[in-house]
Formats: C-alpha cells, structure tokens, sequence
C-alpha cells in the first residue's frame, strides 16, 4: 500500500479512565478516500476511540501511538486536532444556548484559516457556503441562525453535525453513533450528507452499534472493536453476518483464540 | 487622646474632604451633619454590608494627582451631553432640561450616611428634567483621571407623560484611584417612560459607592440597566418605590469582575400597589480573586395584589479563587400574586467548550463565546443600540486584556 495516502494510523493503543482500562491494543490504518466502519457490543470502547481522536482529557494514554498526516496526534490540543481537519460528530451534540449557529461557524473557519495562516472568510463568501451547504443535510436555514443545537429534535441535531462537517471540511470524520435516535428519514438524509461529502482526498470512521446505518454508508472496510481491540476486519459483508448472528460467536472466537 | 479614640472612619474621611461650595440651607446641613456624627462606617454586623467593607476608603491617598490623561468614550452621538471632569462640570453650556446651577439644594430625604457625605462634600448636583415624549437622550459623562473624592448629586425628573433616556458614563483612566460617591434620585411621574443606562468602567484602584432612589406614580415605565464593569470595589444600592398601579420596572445588570475586584448589587422593589410588573436579571462573570455581592429584595405590601414580580441572579465563576455571595429575597404579604426569584453559581459548561474545541476554537476563544452568550441574555435587554454596542465592546476588550 502506498505509504503517502495514509491519513491516520493507531497503533498498539492502550486508554484508561479512572483507572479502568478500555482500550487494549487497538491498531487501524484509514487511508485517504476510504469509508471504515467500526462496530462491536456495547462498552467494546467504539466512543473511547472516539473521544480520544477527538481530544477529551478524562482519558489517561498508558501505550500506542496515533500518526495523523504525519502528526502525533496525541500532543496536540483538541482545537489543533481540528486544525490539522480531524472532525468528530458527537454522539450527543451539546445545545449552547445564546451561541448561534452561524457566528460559531464562522469563528470556527476563521480560527482553522488563520491556524493555516489563510485570510478570514468573508461574510458574503461564508453566507453563500451556509447556503450550500444546508442544502446538503435538508437543514432549514433558520436552523442555522438559532442557537447552537437548542431546541433542535434529535434528527435535527445529528444533521446540524453533519452540516457543521460539511462547512468545516475536514480530511478525517469520525462518526460516533451518527446512527442513534434516528428515524429511517433522518437517517437518510444524514448518509446522503456523508456520502456527498466522501472524496478521494478525504476519509471517515463510522462508529455504529447496528448495520442499519451502513446500508445508506457503505463502507469499504468493517471491523469490529471487541473489548479493547480490533479483533476482525472485513468487507461489508461482515456487517450483514453481524447484523444476523449478533456478537455472540465474536466473543466466542476471541476468547478461543 | 481622647478624641483621636472616639473618631470615627467617618470623622477620618471627611478631615481629608473638602466640603461643598453649592449653597445649602443651614437646616439642610445641620440635618446632613447630624447624620454623620452619629455614625461610623457599615460593619460585618449590618445585614446590607455583611459582604462588603468600605474600610479601604480611608487607605486612598485622594491626594489629586493625576493618572494617564485619557479621551474620553463617548456612548451616543446624538445625546445632550454633560462632561465631569474629576467632579467638575466642564460644560455649563445652557442646554434646556439641564440644571446644573443651584440657589438651595433640597434637604436630604434618605437616612443613609453616604447620602449624607454626598451632600455635604458634593462636587456639583445636577437636574436632569424630560418634559415631553419626544425621548431625549442625554449622557453624562463622568471621567475620572485624577486620585480625587468626587460627590455628584443627580436629580432625574420624568414629567407625566414623557419619555426620557439617561446614560451615565463612568469612566476612569487605568490606575485611577478615586472615591466616587454618587446619590441619585428619580421621579418618574404618571405614564412616564424613562431608562437609565450606567455603565461604571473605573480605575482599578476606584472605590464607586452609588445610590438611586426611584419613585414611580400609576401607569409608569421604569428601566435601569447598570454596567459594572471594572474598579476595586463598587457598591450599588437601588430602591425603587412603586407607587402607583399599573406600573412597570425594569432591572438590568451585567459585570465583568478579575483582579480583586469587589461589586455589590443591592436592590429593592417595593410594590405598595396593585397590578404592577417588576422583572429583575442581573448576570455576571467572576475571574481571578474577584467578588460579586447580589441582593435582590422584593416587598409586595399587603394590598399590592395581582402583583408579577420576576428576580434571577446567575453567576458563572472563570477561576478557582472567585467568590459569590448572592442573595434573592421576597417578602409577600398579599395572597394573589406570581412571584419568582432564583439565583445560580457555576461554571462555563465544560462540555461545551469541548464541543467548540473540538470545532477548532482555541480554549480562550470558545469560553469567550460562552460567557458572550452568557450575559448576551442581559444585553438583548437594552435596547439603546449605542450602549448595547458599547458594552458589548468592553466586554471583549474585558477578555482580550
């Protein structure tokens, strides 16, 4: 495999919180225009992983290494994360009463710009993007203008990521549990977001406890986190194997071998 | 020997004020002075002072000299304009609805000592009168560049039917370490409308003790927004009677405190009458070893039924060492009323500044945008642009410095 195109590349990673260790080894390589998806039982640790891409602090890194483009990522704060284009959908997005939509955006994009040494947007340039990219996720634009995910529905809230996505643009998505609280619409209109959004030069990470939300987001690789680890790699086809027999013969298997 | 133990922090204070050159009847000074003599600086044990003390009033040197000349900020453009320099009144231009030249002062009316020391050492009273409905606007100015004591005596009339707009503009040059005593009193007549607008951005050595004494007649509109936004110790003090039915009263605060900075907000609403509407918000933010006092106080006499009176006070702490003491009281003593007051202390929502970081906004920046959205709560309530602007620019200069 060509060397240049990997995006990120866990190694060998080991995370606890409060003294309990979640991650026991977890290694994955996702290059630039692939899709993976990560499944598994629940407290396998498919959030850990994402919370410690993403930055959170609770998290105690005791061994392994993350390789962003190049960067440790583990050293660099959660805002130069999202410089360097790593974008974390949250699970549960956070209402941020009196914070509009559009003026976070806005600070957001200048703050990546100027972290990049790039001129600030301008206004007509940024409410031309808010344009075009609501229409992506079906987001009412009044959306845009009210406060950050306040009041919005859950469908509501799991679009506005996918449309924050969309504005902020970045290089690696990870998709923590996208698919939860969903209605099959939403859930549609979320897939078509990612899917329109999908390029060669960009890649993401679907976290998902169900096969549902693959059948819109077709992965190119499935694997599935078991306590701590990546213990099998598949095709799609391995998410409809889950899908039918649950995690059940995993764990077998895993504690067999 | 003797005298030196039986003199009071008052006493002290005053040996080193110089005593006023506006006219004052003899019954109006013996009153004030008699006032005085019989008491000493609130302590600990005086419920209204138990979190705040004045005693460093006497530590300031008042001694004239001056701190960096500054330019003053001017709030509106197209206000009347009164500018106090140190205490005196710059401008005397003959603007109509502006006295500032006086045959009597009127007697005290309040039985509050600092009340008291403002007459007897006031460094220049003004009248401020709204006659028609035209909503003048008029702003003073009060720049303090000098460690001096100043006592401005402001009289606002709001004559039945009028509407008025006053801003009063503190301001201080960076290190300013003055004793600004300030006493205020407001009629607001008949279907009056007025607002009040008093942004206090002093030195930081500045003790600023303000009183306002507000008395509205039925059908009345009162609203008073109050910015304190910078200086060592500010006491605020606002009563406002509601006299008259049909009455209603707005109260606005938002402040920015770090350093040592001490700010104590006391309120009083005292509805005598029936169906009147009082709504109170005060927010603020508290850095480094900061203090914030909020004592908000709500009487509803005993025939003041179908009365709607609101409080909140909240409260976000920035740092580990800042103190709040706040305190909403209500007091009801009709049977057919909606009340609420409430009062919060916390801290900026972790999860959130997480969320924005996680957007790419620096730690400082996304607090920045939370307590914006914070005590933008407390702005959306002003509706003079030109001081909601003026505010809110202050507010990020607060956080840029």
């Amino acid at each position: 495999m060509d060397k240049s195109k990997d995006m990120i590349e866990i190694k060998n990673l080991h995370a606890n919180i409060e003294g309990k260790e979640i991650l026991k080894g977890l290694t994955l390589t996702v290059n630039a225009g692939e899709v993976h998806a990560i499944m598994g039982p629940n407290g396998a640790g498919k959030s850990t992983l994402a919370s410690i891409l993403a930055g959170r602090e609770e998290y105690e890194i005791t061994a392994g290494e993350v390789s962003f483009e190049g960067a440790d990522l583990l050293e660099l704060s959660t805002e130069e994360r999202a410089h360097l284009g790593l974008f974390l959908a949250f699970q549960y997005p956070v209402e941020i009463p009196g914070v509009s939509n559009v003026n976070f955006l806005r600070t957001a994009i200048n703050e990546i710009r100027e972290a990049k040494k790039e001129k600030p947007i301008s206004a007509k340039e940024f409410m031309a993007m808010v344009r075009e990219k609501s229409k992506i996720v079906e987001l009412d634009s009044s959306l845009a203008s009210r406060s950050v995910n306040e009041g919005f529905s859950g469908g509501e809230k799991k679009r506005n990521e996918i449309f924050q996505m969309a504005m902020l643009n970045p290089k690696l998505a990870v998709l923590d549990e996208t698919d939860s609280g969903l209605d099959i619409d939403a859930l549609r209109i979320v897939a078509k977001g990612v899917n329109t959004l999908k390029s060669a030069e960009n890649a993401s990470i679907v976290i998902t406890h169900y096969q549902r939300l693959l059948d819109y987001i077709v992965p190119d690789f499935v694997h599935v986190l078991y306590d701590g680890r990546i213990v099998k790699t598949g095709s799609k086809e391995l998410a409809l194997e889950l899908e039918e027999k649950g995690y059940d013969w995993i764990k077998e298997e895993t504690q067999v071998g | 020997m003797e005298d030196v133990l039986t003199q009071t922090k008052f006493d002290l204070l005053r040996t080193r004020l110089k005593g006023t050159e506006l006219p004052l009847s003899e019954a109006a000074k013996q009153k004030a002075q008699s006032l005085l003599q019989h008491s000493d600086f609130p302590t600990r044990k005086n419920e209204a002072w138990k979190y705040t003390n004045v005693n460093g009033l006497n530590k300031l040197l008042l001694d004239g000299s001056s701190s960096n000349a500054s330019q003053p900020n001017i709030i509106s453009n197209g206000a009347e304009r009164l500018h106090i320099l140190n205490g005196c009144i710059s401008n005397q231009a003959d603007v109509p609805g502006i006295k500032t030249s006086w045959s009597s002062l009127p007697e005290l009316s309040t039985e509050e000592p600092f009340d008291a020391l403002n007459m007897l050492y006031c460094t220049g009273a003004i009248e401020l009168t709204f006659d028609d409905e035209k909503n003048k606007i008029i702003e003073l100015v009060f720049e303090n560049n000098c460690n001096t004591a100043i006592s401005p005596r402001i009289f606002i009339n709001c004559k039945k039917g009028a509407t008025g707009t006053v801003i009063l503009n503190f301001q201080g040059s960076e290190k300013n370490a003055s004793f600004i005593n300030v006493s205020t009193y407001i009629d607001v007549e008949e279907n009056a409308n007025l607002s009040i607008h008093k942004i206090q951005k002093n030195g930081t050595e500045t003790f600023d003790l303000q009183r306002e004494y507000v008395n509205q007649a039925a059908n009345s509109r009162f609203t008073i927004n109050t910015f304190p936004l910078s200086g060592k110790m500010t006491r605020n003090d606002l009563v406002i009677n509601v006299n008259g039915n049909n009455c209603e009263t707005f109260m606005n605060g938002a402040y920015t405190l770090k350093g040592k900075s001490h700010c104590d907000n006391h309120t009083t609403v005292d509805h005598k009458v029936a169906h009147c509407y009082s709504k109170e918000l005060y927010k603020g933010v508290i850095d480094d070893r900061a203090t914030n006092v909020f004592n908000g106080k709500v009487f509803v006499r005993k025939d003041a039924q179908k009365i709607n009176a609101f409080q909140s006070n909240a409260n976000i702490l920035l740092s580990e060492t800042g103190t709040v003491n706040s305190k909403p009281e209500l007091e009801i003593y009709a049977d057919d009323v909606k009340c609420s007051h409430g009062s919060t202390t916390g801290q900026l929502d972790e999860e959130a500044i997480f969320y924005l970081r996680s957007r790419g906004l620096t730690e400082k920046s996304a607090k920045e945008l939370l307590v914006k959205a914070f005590l933008g709560e407390v702005l959306e309530e002003v509706d003079n642009r030109e001081v909601r602007y003026y505010v809110e620019k202050e507010i990020e200069l607060h956080f840029s410095a």
